[in-house]
């Protein structure tokens, strides 16, 4: 009889592991979101004005951004070159670069703030709000007059 | 006579680049040759510089080549007296290139261009006593001079600004004695003065409020296309002249 016992409790124990790999096998895996659908829901958002994509040569010189050390990238920021709005959404390829880029980034935050600290202080306080945030390998710089919509954008999206 | 006309217009067909003036007839080099006349230039200045970076940007993504392949660094509030120091430092304005802050000397002892163009003054504020203005400018273009020996240095006037312009320190008489001022240093030095300001003003010698963003001071998208045709203008001249 304990013989039976031990066998069912083990059959027991053997189907509720069963039951625990199955579910694990079902459930979804969390879908990381491309940068490029990301940004695009931002536009959506309608607060940010006309933006212009920079490209390799023009990141590098203007921010040292270094884009082969990247996995993915959205850099913009405004045409119009009296407002202060730019995005940077970055998936960086290793540890290095996003250190590396964090330091750029934090950098790109303090010189716009000292060019627009005595030419357009309207410019400065909007800098001031701006979001730069590093979590792991991806990294955010975002500044707008509207920036928790963008970032509540960027937060419903991790 | 007839058949010698026939010949000249045959002449004519075959020839179609030449322009016929009472001066010597000069061949006009095509646009894609004149904007990447200006693939070494390296452009310094202040909003006005970083608007046309903007715009030359935005035209580089439309596979346009305006400028070629242009290098523009620009601090909206540079000034001349930021052009003369040699090194950057926390406590002053500098050009931000790679990630990091230059002084204008620094900077082109590094990138080392074959052109300069430079477009600054209207951070430092118009007087009517300037000299000491001119002799500013003239010493950031003798550290310019000393750190890139063979550029070829341009110095741009003084944009004009709109009539609603109020402020004391940028009125148009102002620049317009400034920018004369600035062309006789540049002719003394032996360096080249382009007047982008003219063909910016309108009838009554001031910036059209249709060329402005801003109604005061900076350019729109016409104000700034005016600015590249006579940059064109420019290299068009210095392509001719090496013919």
């Amino acid at each position: 009889m304990d013989h039976i016992y031990l066998s069912k409790s083990r059959l027991l124990s053997l189907c509720l592991l069963l039951l625990i790999a199955l579910l694990a096998a079902c459930t979804p895996q969390g879908k990381q979101v491309s940068l490029s659908q990301l940004y695009q829901e931002m536009e959506q958002t309608q607060v940010l004005p006309e933006m212009l994509p920079l490209d390799a040569e023009e990141a590098y010189n203007l921010i040292g951004l270094e884009y082969d050390r990247l996995a993915e990238y959205v850099v913009m920021i405004s045409q119009n070159s009296l407002l202060a709005d730019e995005v940077i959404l970055i998936r960086s390829k290793d540890k290095a670069a996003a250190d590396a880029v964090y330091e750029l980034l934090e950098g790109r935050l303090d010189a716009k703030a000292k060019e627009a600290r005595n030419y357009s202080p309207e410019q400065y306080a909007i800098i001031q709000k701006g979001i730069l945030k590093r979590e792991g390998l991806n990294l955010v710089l975002l500044v707008s007059p509207k920036v928790e919509i963008l970032s509540e954008v960027y937060e419903n999206n991790k | 006579m007839k058949p010698f006309f026939i010949v000249l217009c045959c002449v004519i067909a075959l020839f179609p680049g030449v322009s016929y003036t009472e001066e010597a007839i000069q061949l006009e080099h095509p646009q894609a040759e004149v904007d990447h006349w200006f693939d070494d230039a390296l452009f310094i200045g202040d909003s006005l510089t970083r608007q046309l970076h903007n715009t030359v940007m935005k035209e580089r993504h439309e596979e346009k080549h305006t400028l070629g392949k242009a290098l523009m660094l620009a601090s909206p509030n540079y000034t001349i007296y930021n052009a003369t120091r040699r090194f950057s430092s926390e406590n002053v304005v500098n050009i931000q290139y790679r990630g990091l802050d230059w002084s204008v000397f620094k900077l082109l002892k590094d990138v080392q261009p074959a052109k300069v163009f430079i477009l600054l003054g209207m951070n430092d504020g118009m007087k009517k006593s300037h000299q000491h203005l001119i002799v500013r400018y003239a010493k950031a273009l003798d550290l310019m001079a000393e750190a890139a020996p063979d550029a070829m240095l341009v110095v741009q006037a003084l944009t004009p600004v709109t009539q609603k312009m109020k402020d004391p320190l940028l009125q148009q008489d102002l620049i317009d004695s400034f920018n004369a001022s600035l062309a006789s240093m540049c002719a003394e030095k032996g360096v080249y003065f382009l007047d982008i300001a003219t063909p910016l003003k309108g009838e009554d010698g001031f910036l059209p409020m249709e060329r402005s963003t801003d109604q005061r001071i900076h350019l729109n998208l016409e104000g700034i296309k005016i600015w590249v045709d006579t940059l064109h203008s420019f290299a068009q001249t210095r392509l001719q002249e090496h013919d």
